[in-house]
């Protein structure tokens, strides 16, 4: 079940948030809990919810433990226990394919066909939906405690509430303990509040976003993506800028439909996108894109690693570190390493140049920050190096001009050039002040709204999903 | 807020409803063409100008004892057949739009349950989105009742399924895809809608007066168009061109073969053979620009190669064929012999029916 369908839109949000209206206190909590569970079978499949009650269920435990302990070596020990089960649970599902592949390409040097089916065997599993986002929201619960920064969660509801609240379960944004549990108390203290009008303008605003713009998108760069070793520079060039608004309309749309539902709930999730599209360098543009991710990263990773407080070739190498750490979290992908470590190239070169490039007309800054981000989602996009190599050589021409496919090129052209002036133009969802739109505002978002509802079996799955 | 209420149920309303009383996929037909095609003898033809229940029609078939010694299952794909392409054999050809392997399960319910219709051969039509996991039609509620007493199933599962049902319907009638078809279909038809209706002997003079293409089924289930609506080999080439482009039956996002459908395709040729039916399955060929377009995308060829490999392991075990004719050369199909990317025409039919009885 998925946010941008009917079963989603007329069975289980009125039934959830209807039901949530009439209770207080620990019911509450456990029918948030409970539904969010339900959400979460439907999402993908039922054994997924194995993983994540071990998740939740040990870093609880572990928090408790952790508090209790005044010892500082027991301390290290509890939360190298939270550190390793969670990372390692992670890293099993996430990374158990591309290590088989990874070992089958070494093993292939030394004359080894193919692993042994006992390890194939091991090493073929399935990513449960959200793994990626949920481990680190009990993680940074438990790094919390550990620091002293905050206390242990005495209620188990509230936790679970906390951990698989389904707005935001899936595909984040990845919200801190601290800033979802008061809100989880005042809500089962007082009751739910739903925010109308701004949680279904701005659910319907992702969901435009996602089925009207990210998944048309998707449906003409494609097919051009697939046929990469054919195309010439023009549609190689499309296709790069067409998947760069795939990629933000689809998360951002998710983002906005999250926060949209969690405002039905009187919770308020943090923002996850600040129009990238308008940043003037690459540290604007990290503190705009996936929003949440970043703060994560540099409050357990960054920091961790001793931050900007060291040397400046440490500060480098820190940076460097999180990066690719950081691309690595999004699949199990060498793409994906080399996505995070252009990026941190990307921030340790400004931090370099940062008085020429802060001199540039602020348009020049944009435009060139944005087409850096585009190259970059060469390499996020490609199924592997090879596809990637191809993309680049057809953004340098080698393969001709090329074509873009007719009329549907044309299209396409006109649609994605539309979505790229919004992108970099116009002020994002929470910048409009959606709780004053006149009558003609609201009527034009019902319209286009339904529109979206009808379009929605045309749509895919959220891009972020998969992570 | 109120205007957007207003706006957002009104759209969603008026959707619901042109889709409702247009019904273009025929989902409201089902008693209509049952009666219909019980009534149906060898030289009539059922037409209408709109899409009607398909299932009915087989459902009518296999109980009004129906003879045959082919019996052809899948979808449009292999609907071509006819029963001159296998001379000195009776044919039924029971294809469905987008046949599901629920489909399967419900016929042969049907089938053990009818013994009239006991047919020799069952040729399988083997689309790749029959077995994609991610394609997932739900038309075969038509015969829901079959499809659960086929599995054993209570009667509260069967009521559940009526939910469903339900559910799926409305899902239907406010999707794009059915949308769009009644908007088309009001724009080409004008005047007031005939229903379904049989023609008996008197096909060249119906199809003279047709402004628009109607719906044919045969008596032996085969479908075809009136002459002036075949769709010449410009219109099959511009589809052809575009089925990979436009994700046609989700082919671009197909990435696997659904372990647990193949596993059902098994059981049904297993049950069947108890029948004393021998199983043929085909793959059916594509038009030659289609097929080379799917050819040059990796994760489609990887996923045919998939799907072929499965199909023949379940060839072997049970003592099935499997007749690969994807590659319309393989087929010897010209490109003019198709209807559009993926429907061929009369000739190369013949041609797939030929390579079948051989």
């Amino acid at each position: 079940m998925l946010f941008n369908s009917l079963e989603f839109i007329l069975i289980f949000m009125p039934l959830v948030l209807g039901v949530a209206r009439i209770l207080r206190g620990n019911w509450l909590l456990g029918w948030i809990s409970a539904s969010s569970l339900v959400f979460y079978a439907f999402a993908g499949h039922a054994w997924f919810l194995v993983p994540m009650a071990v998740s939740t269920t040990l870093d609880f435990w572990v928090g408790h433990r952790l508090e209790r302990s005044k010892d500082a070596r027991a301390r290290k020990r509890w939360l190298a226990l939270s550190v390793v089960a969670n990372l390692g649970l992670l890293a099993y599902f996430k990374y158990a394919g591309l290590f088989l592949r990874s070992y089958e390409a070494s093993a292939a040097l030394f004359g080894v066909t193919s692993a042994s089916p006992r390890l194939r065997e091991l090493f073929s599993v399935v990513l449960p939906a959200g793994i990626s986002f949920y481990t680190f929201q009990t993680l940074s619960y438990v790094i919390d405690i550990y620091r002293r920064h905050s206390h242990a969660e005495k209620n188990f509801l509230k936790y679970l509430s906390f951990v698989a609240f389904f707005p935001h379960l899936v595909a984040g944004p990845l919200t801190r303990h601290n800033q979802l549990i008061p809100q989880l108390s005042a809500v089962s203290k007082k009751g739910i509040a739903p925010l109308w009008k701004s949680g279904l303008f701005l659910f319907s605003i992702g969901l435009i976003k996602k089925v009207l713009v990210a998944d048309r998108i998707a449906q003409g760069i494609d097919p051009m993506i697939d046929g990469l070793a054919h195309t010439g520079a023009l549609a190689s060039w499309v296709a790069m800028v067409g998947y760069s608004l795939q990629i933000y309309f689809d998360f951002s749309g998710y983002s906005d439909m999250a926060i949209g539902l969690g405002r039905l709930f009187s919770i308020e999730l943090p923002q996850n996108f600040n129009s990238p599209y308008r940043a003037l360098n690459p540290s604007d543009f990290w503190r705009r894109w996936h929003i949440t991710l970043s703060q994560w990263l540099r409050d357990y990773l960054y920091i961790s690693l001793g931050g900007n407080r060291c040397s400046p070739r440490r500060v480098q190498v820190n940076l460097m570190l999180t990066m690719v750490l950081g691309g690595l979290w999004h699949g199990a992908n060498w793409t994906f390493a080399i996505w995070g470590a252009y990026h941190g190239l990307l921030l340790v070169t400004y931090h370099h140049t940062q008085k020429r490039w802060d001199k540039l007309a602020p348009l020049a800054q944009q435009l060139l920050m944005y087409v850096a981000a585009c190259f970059g989602w060469v390499f996020f996009r490609s199924r592997d190096l090879g596809q990637a190599a191809s993309w680049f050589a057809g953004l340098a021409g080698r393969r001709g001009l090329g074509v873009v496919n007719g009329g549907v090129g044309l299209k396409l052209l006109a649609f994605t050039g539309a979505a790229l002036l919004v992108a970099l133009l116009a002020k994002n969802a929470y910048e409009r002040n959606v709780e004053r739109w006149a009558g003609w505002q609201a009527g034009a978002l019902g319209l286009a709204s339904g529109v979206a509802v009808v379009l929605m079996n045309f749509s895919s799955k959220f891009l972020y999903f998969q992570f | 807020m109120r205007a957007y209420l207003i706006s957002l149920i009104a759209l969603l309303t008026g959707v619901f409803a042109l889709n409702s009383l247009v019904d273009v996929s025929g989902l409201g037909t089902f008693d209509e063409i049952y009666g219909l095609a019980l009534g149906q003898g060898p030289r009539d033809v059922l037409v209408w100008e709109e899409s009607f229940d398909q299932r009915a029609w087989v459902k009518a078939m296999v109980e009004k004892s129906a003879s045959c010694d082919v019996l052809i299952l899948g979808s449009s794909t292999v609907g071509g057949f006819s029963s001159e392409m296998f001379p000195g054999r009776r044919v039924l050809n029971g294809w469905l739009s987008n046949a599901t392997v629920e489909d399967f399960e419900a016929i042969a319910y049907l089938l053990e349950s009818h013994p009239s219709c006991r047919p020799k051969t069952v040729v399988f039509g083997v689309d790749h989105w029959l077995l994609n996991p991610k394609f997932n039609e739900r038309r075969w509620l038509s015969l829901d009742h079959e499809v659960q007493r086929y599995g054993g199933k209570s009667r509260v599962q069967l009521a559940a399924t009526s939910f469903v049902k339900a559910w799926e319907q409305l899902k239907e009638r406010l999707n794009f895809t059915t949308t769009r078809a009644t908007i088309l279909f009001l724009a080409s038809h004008s005047g007031p809608h005939e229903r379904p209706r049989l023609v008996h002997d008197a096909l060249p003079a119906y199809c003279r007066e047709q402004k628009t293409s109607p719906v044919l089924r045969f008596a032996d289930g085969h479908f075809s168009y009136c002459p002036q609506f075949e769709p010449t080999h410009v219109d099959a080439r511009t589809a052809a061109v575009n089925y990979v482009p436009q994700d046609s039956h989700g082919i671009r996002g197909w990435e696997r073969v659904d372990p647990e459908r193949v596993a059902r395709l098994s059981a049904v040729s297993r049950r069947l053979e108890a029948l004393g039916a021998k199983i043929v399955y085909v793959a059916p060929p594509f038009h030659p620009v289609t097929y080379r377009d799917l050819g040059r995308s990796t994760s489609i060829h990887r996923s045919f190669d998939a799907l072929d490999a499965l199909l023949g392991k379940l060839s072997a075990e049970n003592g099935a064929t499997y007749v690969n004719l994807r590659n319309p050369v393989a087929a010897g199909c010209a490109d003019d012999e198709f209807r559009d990317s993926h429907h061929s025409a009369p000739a190369c039919m013949a041609k797939v029916a030929n390579s079948l009885l051989r």
